[in-house]
């Protein structure tokens, strides 16, 4: 212990008088860990972003129906869009009266349009038609006034929650509840003002006006497929609630056993599942990258470490004189060539957040600390240490005390 | 049994095709607290023959029982251990680590013995207590005279108590005055009973010893009893 830690003073002493050498034989350890650093980095906060994006679209522990699922084959996709029928609020029903799993069923269904207020307007908004059982699901929420209340979304009252984002623009500080905003021709009561929820990938997730689907259908038509979200009665209970979903949506639709489904079943999991395959082909990028500058950089160090063991020479003789063994010597010169590739990791990940900070100012990718990343980049360049700085341990270790002694 | 027997030591050397016959068969016995010099033309084998006794080399022949031990065979890692715990040396140029200071020199031959941090520390500033350098502890060498790192140097080669303490012109570096300083400290450490090996060129140097071994042409010429 007390030897390694001898090692670990000389080694960072080394180092440090030598500052411009270290660096220059760490940089492709600073390389590889600043892209880790950086990319894992940005992708973890474009994960959060995503994640947080799809359960406030679908709800953690809700599943979807839609009229054409998530397909990633194209053929198919565009078949399912020929083919599958629009979903209804009849749809809806069935689901919702097959199953004794299912604790809510809500039908919605959004279009952009124009909203104004007193001469201010705002374009393409979204606006969404909520059935009435869409106070059950969590990702509805108001920070100022109250929700529509399900006899008002039964009576198609036109009565509306706006986002924080069209309060913000068409109000101006003017107080928004029970002032009549129109949404394309028809006016609408605000009486509800949601809570701010900023922006994902730069867009803002703010710019919404919620009213009853039968409101909505009003201005819109009713030709629109809807979207339903279904929530069972336990989270656990989620996958029988979808068989069930399937089997009532088939008899209500009357398919025969060979017909495929044609509607599309689908979680939030199912869509963060899409986006870990797209991130992986990063992933796999940027393993190379990252494997040729620690290969590159691992030789640079033995090269270093094999030229410092000759300008030891002598000193690695006086120490074996004085009673080390091989191995102490061992230790002494993987001790020095791990703390020099690890501390060009640790270079690595103060410069790779340093990028990533620098992106996520400088654009709307969000950046997030993955702190498996850390211990990966301090894990890679030690390990590279070790095992680039064995051939020259083992030289050194081999120099004979006489001959070592002798050199000048 | 002696301290030391070496019995018919020879070291030859590869030099291409040609064999340098450094040591040609040496017989010696040394009791323990014996004071040995060691004298010779240049290149008679002096340096050699110390080396082997201080087991940084292997004989190519003969035998050496160093303490009841027959270290002639031993392995690489054994003889380390061997040097850790029996054997001092005192080099002429000193040999000691640059960037440490004198403490830390005198320390490391205990790192090696694995003794603990503060144990190694309390024996170093012995040693160096010893040899009269308490009031140097944190200097590093190229803040100390040519005799004052001599002595770091011996306090380093006793800090571990060795069976034998090994110089090799240990004077050479040194003017006279500093010289002799060294003499009469490796005089008062005879005096406690360490066993000392000295090799030089120096009749009056040698005069410190009780035996002087002439060697010539890596054989012994005579022992005389001084
Ligand atoms: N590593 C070696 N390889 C080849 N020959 C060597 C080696 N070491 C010593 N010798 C030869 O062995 C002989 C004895 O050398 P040694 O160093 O023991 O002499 P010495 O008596 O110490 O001389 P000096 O008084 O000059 O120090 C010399 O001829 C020398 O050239
Ligand atoms: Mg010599």
């Amino acid at each position: 212990m007390s030897l390694f830690l001898e090692a670990l003073w000389l080694a960072l002493d080394a180092i440090w008088s030598h500052k411009l050498r270290s660096l220059l034989t760490v940089m492709g350890n600073i390389v590889a860990v600043t892209s880790i650093i950086a990319v894992v980095t940005l992708i973890e906060g474009m994960n959060l972003a995503v994640g947080d994006a799809i359960t406030s679209e679908a709800g953690a522990d809700a599943f979807m129906i839609e009229r054409v699922g998530i397909i990633t084959d194209e053929d198919e996709a565009e078949r399912a869009r020929r083919l599958n029928p629009r979903i209804t609020i009849e749809d809806a029903l069935a689901v919702e009266g097959y199953s004794r799993d299912v604790d809510a069923v809500m039908a919605k269904v959004t279009q952009r349009g124009r909203v104004t207020y007193r001469g201010r307007e705002m374009e393409r908004t979204q606006i969404e038609g909520v059935s009435e059982d869409y106070i059950s699901f969590s990702n509805y929420g108001v920070e100022e006034g109250r929700l529509i209340t399900p006899t008002e979304v039964r009576r198609r009252r036109p009565v509306a929650v706006i986002g924080w984002g069209v309060a913000d623009r068409l109000f101006e500080g003017e107080d928004p509840l029970d002032k009549a905003v129109k949404v394309e021709d028809r006016h609408f009561r605000v009486v509800g003002v949601s809570a701010k929820k900023g922006a994902i990938f730069g867009r803002s997730q703010d710019e919404f006006v919620i009213v009853p689907l039968g409101a909505h259908q009003r201005i819109f038509g009713i030709r629109r497929s809807l979207s339903l979200m279904v929530k069972p009665d336990d989270p656990g209970g989620m996958l029988e609630a979808m068989e069930d979903a399937v089997v009532a949506l088939r008899i209500e639709r009357q398919l025969k056993p060979a017909e495929e489904n044609n509607f599309g079943l689908f979680t939030s999991g199912t869509i963060l599942g899409l986006w870990e395959a797209a991130t992986s082909g990063i992933f796999a990028v940027l393993i190379g990258v990252v494997a040729l500058s620690l290969v590159v950089g691992g030789i640079v160090i033995m090269n270093i470490m094999l030229m410092l063991v000759t300008e030891r020479t002598r000193e690695i003789g006086l120490r074996k004189a004085l009673g080390a063994r091989r191995r102490d010597i061992v230790w002494q010169i993987l001790a020095e060539s791990v703390t020099l590739s690890t501390v060009g990791g640790a270079v690595g990940i103060v410069l790779g957040f340093g990028v990533a900070l620098a992106i996520e100012q400088a654009t709307p990718v969000p950046a997030a600390v993955a702190p498996w990343s850390v211990a990966l980049g301090i894990g890679m360049t030690g390990g590279v240490g070790l095992v680039f700085g064995l051939y020259p341990a083992l030289r050194a270790a081999r120099l004979s005390p006489i001959e070592a002694l002798r050199k000048d | 049994m002696s301290l030391i027997e070496v019995e018919q030591l020879k070291k030859s050397y590869e030099m291409g095709s040609e064999r340098v016959h450094a040591l040609r068969g040496v017989d010696l016995q040394v009791e323990k607290g014996e004071y040995v010099a060691i004298m010779g033309p240049s290149g008679s084998g002096k340096s050699t023959f110390l080396n082997l006794l201080g087991c940084l080399d292997t004989p190519t022949s003969g035998r050496y029982v160093l303490n009841d031990r027959d270290v002639s065979t031993m392995a690489e890692d054994d003889l380390a251990q061997v040097r850790n715990e029996e054997i001092g040396f005192v080099f002429q140029t000193f040999n000691l680590l640059a960037r440490a200071t004198a403490l830390q020199n005198v320390e490391l031959p205990l790192v090696y013995a694995g003794v603990g941090a503060d144990e190694r520390r309390s024996r170093a500033e012995t040693a160096l207590e010893k040899v009269d350098l308490s009031d140097r502890v944190t200097h590093r060498p190229n803040e100390l005279s040519g005799g004052q790192r001599q002595r770091v140097a011996i306090a380093r080669a006793l800090v571990n108590n060795p069976s034998i303490l090994l110089a090799d012109e240990p004077t050479g570096n040194l003017d006279s005055v500093t010289g002799a300083e060294l003499l009469g400290l490796l005089d008062s450490l005879h005096e406690k009973g360490h066993t000392l090996f000295v090799v030089t060129h120096e009749r009056d140097v040698a005069k410190h010893a009780q035996s002087i071994v002439q060697l010539r042409d890596g054989q012994i010429e005579t022992i005389e009893r001084v």
